[in-house]
């Protein structure tokens, strides 16, 4: 050390030094001057758009509240478009389900011993006829198909928080993002599914169905009759008794005569010959 | 190394990058004749709604080549018709629209006759007299659209039996098209009422679940409260009032066979079964409070599971036995709790305005029915076992002590009406679907209360 500070040379080198690591250390701590670098381009984020080509009738996501509307605009297009017979067929159906509740009851009274009490029953007979289906149904078609009696706050706020934001959400990316391919229009899609659900009959009773998802893969023939349907899951078929149930449902649904010709755009066959369909009851839970 | 080595391996080199370049560039031609989507993807449909109805069945009268055979025949089409309508997820299509005759029908059904009359399952069946005296009653499930037999099975059984073998048919066919075990080859017990309200005489009854094979098990001495089934057995525990002193049975339907299971001064209700039907679930009451317990039906011992200064009562268990849901006022107002089956672990589930009370387990463990009472008015609802999802299907004067059937798709229970001079009342049993649908009065000779669903017959 003494020799550094004797030596008149020495001590220069070491003043040089010190000084380089000091500026080496303030441009460490401060970064290099920009001397070259161009000012900084403007930060292109990629902004995600789908490409959506929409008919002159649409019946977009938007359209989830007014829901009843999307019945009745159903049975008119089927009846133009189809056999008379479907027409034929759906008249028997509704006067059906009364009759059997009148001729179930009285058989099984008349057996019984018939000098008991029976003062209440003719009033109470006419109620069980009250809450058959047909009535309920609209209602429902907002929400949950599960009936509750009572207008629980509670209860129903937390369905409609879960509900809402479950159905608008998925939903939309969902089928958006295949007919960004596959170019078919949304209103087109949209009959599609709206012809779909009139046939499909949902497990909404069975346990856990939330679950119960049934992904059906079907080919379609030029007349847009279906051709060819399958379950996808299988194996899930096979074991699962819940599963084949609604699987059988779905499947019913794709075979429904009600929705054969499926409502597909003639004239473009090449983008509808295989349809994938997500029978999926969530929503409606 | 030689100068031809050197060259020979440069050679070697060289065929090695011609050869890589080669596959690179049929990995790119392929990469590009075949891409990994193809172009016509195919379409993906969100199916998230449909309609909740009936499926139209179609179930022409069994087939029966004498007049014997053919009248079992239609006897047990009929009771499939009407149990699988009863369950409100069926519509029986009316028989007087068939077109394709029975004859023909054994052969093969006529698909496109039946979708015509919009039938989506169709149900074969005949009845054959064997020579032994028994019948062999043999049916097949068929789906209409895709003309597929679904199930078909034949059982062999003595005449006076065919409406247990059109129960479990009924229940084949409901298994294979919901998913769900059926629960018709079932009884229901009940407390059948009858006299004036000052003298009310309570009695035992049973029946099958469609009313059917009514019959009155006590005789009306002892007021009769509360009875519940096993669910593995055949097997009641109820209490009856000798006295005005109260008195827990056990029954056993099939033997007849009662036996005193214990005096119990301070119980309430009659104790609930197990799962594994071994032990009962019960509460005492003592010094204004109540706790709960467990016995063991073979050892007789009990064994305290509550120790609460409050009220906890109306205890049951969950289908594993591990959980045991109950009612208390332990924080103030009457609400449902959970514990676990050794009494650890107390939660509380229910949180809404009013009072829960008789709180029952699904055997399908998924819901929990209970009764309620707001307002004034009394409900019968269901809910998660977390103490979610709550909803009320039935709304009334009075109505109460929900009981499942052993599927767990279906309550029944009771309201009391006042009658038209309004000076009694009326009890009536309901049945409702667990969707909140298809509400239907059991019809009962007399007035009838306290429902009891009994496991499917062994």
């Amino acid at each position: 050390m003494r020799a550094a500070m004797a030596d008149p040379n020495l001590r220069y080198s070491l003043i040089i030094s010190g000084s380089l690591h000091v500026v080496a250390l303030l441009l460490l701590y401060f970064g290099l001057p920009n001397l070259f670098r161009a000012p900084p381009p403007e930060q292109w984020r990629p902004i995600p758009f789908e490409i959506v080509e929409i008919g002159a009738i649409t019946n977009t996501r938007i359209e989830k509240e007014p829901e009843e509307p999307k019945e009745p605009p159903k049975p008119p297009v089927p009846k133009a478009e189809q056999k008379p017979v479907k027409a034929e067929e759906k008249p028997p159906e509704p006067p059906k389900p009364p009759e059997p509740v009148k001729q179930e009851t009285p058989p099984e009274k008349v057996p019984e011993k018939p000098a008991e009490v029976l003062l209440p029953k003719p009033k109470d007979k006419p109620k069980p006829p009250e809450p058959p289906k047909p009535q309920a149904q609209p209602q429902d078609q907002l929400a949950s198909v599960l009936k509750n009696v009572a207008k629980l706050k509670p209860v129903v706020q937390a369905k409609d928080d879960t509900k809402a934001p479950a159905q608008n959400t998925p939903a939309p990316t969902k089928s958006l993002a295949p007919s960004l391919s596959d170019r078919l229009m949304i209103s087109e899609e949209d009959a599609l599914r709206r012809q779909l659900s009139q046939c499909w009959n949902m497990p909404v009773g069975a346990r856990d169905a939330e679950n119960l998802i049934v992904e059906v893969l079907i080919t379609v023939n030029q007349d847009r009759t279906v051709a060819n349907a399958e379950i996808v899951d299988r194996a899930r078929y096979s074991t699962d008794g819940f599963f084949r149930a609604a699987a059988d449902a779905a499947m019913r649904a794709v075979r429904h005569p009600g929705c054969s010709p499926l409502q597909l755009p003639p004239d473009k066959y090449e983008q509808w010959k295989t349809i994938r369909f997500f029978f999926d009851p969530r929503d409606m839970l | 190394m030689s100068r031809g080595q050197t060259s020979e391996i440069r050679g070697q080199q060289k065929l090695g990058f011609v050869l890589r370049l080669f596959s690179l560039l049929l990995i790119g031609l392929f990469s590009v004749l075949c891409p990994p989507a193809p172009a016509h993807a195919e379409i993906r449909v969100d199916i998230t709604r449909g309609v909740v109805e009936p499926i139209p069945i179609a179930i022409p009268a069994f087939y029966g080549a004498g007049g014997n055979e053919a009248q079992f025949g239609r006897d047990i089409a009929a009771v499939i018709s009407r149990n699988l309508v009863r369950s409100g997820l069926f519509s029986a299509v009316d028989p007087k629209s068939f077109i394709q005759d029975m004859d023909s029908l054994l052969t093969a059904p006529r698909f496109a006759d039946w979708r015509v009359l919009n039938a989506q399952a169709l149900v074969v069946g005949r009845v054959e007299a064997q020579p032994d005296g028994r019948l062999k009653v043999e049916f097949r499930l068929w789906d209409v659209f895709s003309e597929q037999q679904m199930t078909g099975l034949a059982y062999f059984t003595t005449p006076s039996n065919w409406r247990r073998i059109a129960h479990i048919i009924s229940d084949a066919i409901y298994k294979r098209i919901t998913g769900e075990d059926g629960y018709f080859d079932t009884r229901v017990v009940y407390v059948a009422e009858s006299g004036p309200g000052t003298n009310r005489v309570k009695r035992l009854a049973i029946m099958d679940q469609d009313g059917e094979n009514h019959r009155i098990l006590s005789d009306g001495r002892a007021l009769v409260l509360t009875p519940r089934f096993s669910p593995t057995l055949q097997q009641i525990t109820y209490m009856a009032y000798y006295n005005n002193r109260p008195r827990v049975y056990l029954f056993d339907i099939d033997t007849g066979r009662q036996e005193v299971l214990g005096d119990f001064a301070n119980m309430t209700f009659a104790p609930r079964f197990s799962p594994d039907g071994n032990r009962v679930i019960f509460s005492l009451s003592e010094n204004g409070n109540s706790n709960i317990y467990t016995m063991d039906l073979r050892t007789r011992r009990t064994t305290k599971l509550t120790d609460h200064p409050s009220i906890n009562t109306a205890p049951s268990f969950a289908p594993d036995g591990r959980q045991v849901v109950f009612e208390s006022d332990r924080g103030g107002s009457q609400q449902m709790y959970v514990m676990s089956s050794n009494g650890s672990d107390v939660r509380r589930i229910s949180f809404g305005d009013g009072r829960y009370a008789t709180p029952v387990w699904s055997p399908r463990g998924d819901l929990i029915a209970f009764t309620k009472q707001k307002g004034g008015r009394f409900y019968i609802g269901v809910m998660r076992p977390d103490g979610s999802g709550e909803r009320l299907l039935s709304e009334d004067y009075h109505a109460e002590g929900p009981t499942w059937a052993p599927n767990g798709r279906v309550l029944m229970f009771f309201k009391e009406l006042p009658t038209a001079g309004g000076k009694g009342r009326s009890a009536k049993l309901y049945s409702v679907d667990l969707t909140g649908y298809n509400l239907r009065e059991v019809p009962t000779p007399m007035d009838a209360s306290d429902p009891a669903w009994s496991p499917l017959i062994p």
